[in-house]
Parts: C-alpha cells; sequence; structure tokens
C-alpha cells in the first residue's frame, strides 16, 4: 500500500518524510545554541544558509533523517547513514567553503569545495545513492 | 623480594578483540540523536592534532562503578553536565577501520583505554574522515538504571 499522500493528481512524499525534513530544520536551528554549549566557534549565518539550502537539496535527492549538528572551526554537519558502516557527512564552513566526507563499508572518499555554489554535484549524488543502496540491501 | 601490587596497580588484561569500548556522551543533544540510531562523528573527536580518544573499557567494567567514574567525568566538565550514555563499539570494529586500541589504566579509572589514530592522520579533515567511520559503526547504550 502507497503511503504518498495524493493532492491534486500530484504524489508528494509520505508525512513521516516531511517530518523527517522538518526535524532536521529544527536541528539546524540549534546549531548557534549547541556551538555555544560546546565551546566551539559559533558557525556564520552564510554557513548557516548554506547548510540549509543543501539540507533541502540533499533531503529532495534522498529523503532520510539527516542529522544536522555544529563542528569545530564553525563548521555545520550534515549526516546522513545508510545503515552499518554508511555515512556521508557534508559540512559547510563559515567562510563559504564545504567538504564532503564519505565512508562506504570501509572505502572513504573526501572532496573540498571553495564554494557551495555547484552542490549538490556528482560526488555527494553519487554517495547519496550509495547510503540508499546500504537501506535497500 | 618485590612488593606485591594492590588491586589499583594491577596491569589490566590485555584488549580482547570482542570488547566493547565505551566513548562517553555528555551533552543530550549528542544522546538524543544516538537514541534515534545517529551517532555523531564529533563523539569520535578529540582536539586537532590528537590522535588518542578515551574510551572504557565496558566489556570489562563493572557497571555500577563505570557509571560513578563516568558521573565524575561529567562533573568535571564545564557547563553542569551529565552523563547520558555510551557510544560503543567493539575492539575489533576499532581495529577494522585502521586503529589501534591500547589499555590506558589511570588511577581514577582502571578501566580506561585509548582508541588510537594511525600516524598518518594527522590532518583535521583526515582525523574527522576517521571519526565519521568510527561513528558509523557505532551503537548506542543509554546510562543503566
Amino acid at each position: 500500500m502507497s503511503t504518498s499522500v495524493e493532492t491534486q493528481g500530484q504524489s508528494s512524499p509520505p508525512e513521516s518524510y516531511q517530518s523527517d525534513l522538518a526535524d532536521a530544520l529544527l536541528d539546524l536551528d540549534e546549531v548557534f545554541e549547541a556551538a555555544r554549549e560546546e565551546g566551539i566557534a559559533e558557525p556564520s549565518k552564510l554557513a548557516f544558509e548554506n547548510a540549509k539550502r543543501l539540507l533541502k537539496a540533499m533531503y529532495d535527492l534522498s529523503p532520510r533523517r539527516f542529522d544536522v549538528y555544529p563542528m569545530a572551526d564553525g563548521y555545520i554537519a550534515v549526516d546522513g547513514r545508510g545503515g552499518y558502516g554508511r555515512a556521508a557527512l557534508l559540512t559547510c564552513g563559515s567562510d563559504g567553503d564545504a567538504v564532503c566526507l564519505v565512508t562506504i563499508d570501509g572505502e572513504r572518499r573526501r572532496t573540498h569545495y571553495a564554494t557551495t555554489a555547484g552542490l549538490p554535484d556528482d560526488f555527494v549524488r553519487q554517495a547519496l545513492r550509495e547510503l540508499d543502496d546500504g537501506l535497500s540491501a | 623480594m618485590t612488593a606485591q601490587a594492590t588491586p589499583e596497580e594491577e596491569t589490566p588484561p590485555p584488549i580482547n578483540e570482542s570488547e566493547e569500548l565505551g566513548r562517553g556522551v555528555f551533552s543530550s543533544r549528542d544522546a538524543r540523536a544516538a537514541e534515534r540510531g545517529q551517532i555523531r562523528a564529533t563523539l569520535f573527536l578529540e582536539r586537532p592534532g590528537v590522535r588518542e580518544m578515551s574510551v572504557d573499557r565496558l566489556t570489562l567494567a563493572p557497571s555500577n562503578e563505570v557509571v560513578a567514574i563516568a558521573d565524575s567525568v561529567a562533573a568535571g566538565r564545564e557547563g553542569n553536565r551529565s552523563f547520558y550514555g555510551w557510544a560503543i563499539i567493539t575492539a575489533a570494529e576499532v581495529i577494522g577501520v585502521g586503529c589501534a586500541v591500547v589499555a590506558s589504566p589511570l588511577q581514577w579509572n582502571p578501566y580506561h583505554a585509548d582508541i588510537v589514530l594511525p600516524e598518518s592522520a594527522v590532518d583535521e579533515w583526515e582525523q574527522r574522515q576517521y571519526a565519521l567511520e568510527l561513528a558509523a559503526r557505532a551503537r548506542w547504550l543509554g546510562r543503566p538504571e
């Protein structure tokens, strides 16, 4: 049975998926307070805006409960999991840069970006596909 | 004749690959994420350049004793922290991602061990890559009642 909601002939993602995005956006709203509590550098507004755009874009490509949290040096992590040993972490920096780290069953990959303008690129899309593969296997 | 070692001074047994190692969680946000199955990579990060990270040998330690130790660690931290539980991983899983585990008992924590990143992990992003790999294999164990 499909769980999609039909609205005027178009299907939208299941309600739980929408809730996953809303919850991840709430995590994002808390990154400044969380960084203060952890005693680490607060992210910049630019990092916040980039993380927000990319969270939504990544969610559109691969709906899941992304986790969002601050890292050291003002980075915001958007963290997706695909089962045991599978993770893709896109981090948005305060200077507008980004780094994507991927681990899939022991294989590690990483790419640094000076800006987020071209993201999500093929590297990120491939990582998300591999997370999906882990959950459907 | 040499003096007999007191129990506190006894050498701990070597790390067994099946041992479960716990990384203490002292943030309610990290604990909530862990409860829904997402162990954050930041739980397996120390300061940049530091390749050793503390863990508790949970297989070896009596539960009440290791919780008391974790509570004392929480009390010693800034910001009125509480102890919520552990991100746990086996020694075999740690070794499987290319790290080492060494027993490093402390006077106040005989169950202390260190996960040691390889020497090549000097770059902070390389450390984060290992942290993500460890987190992707770790499980949550909430504070025992």
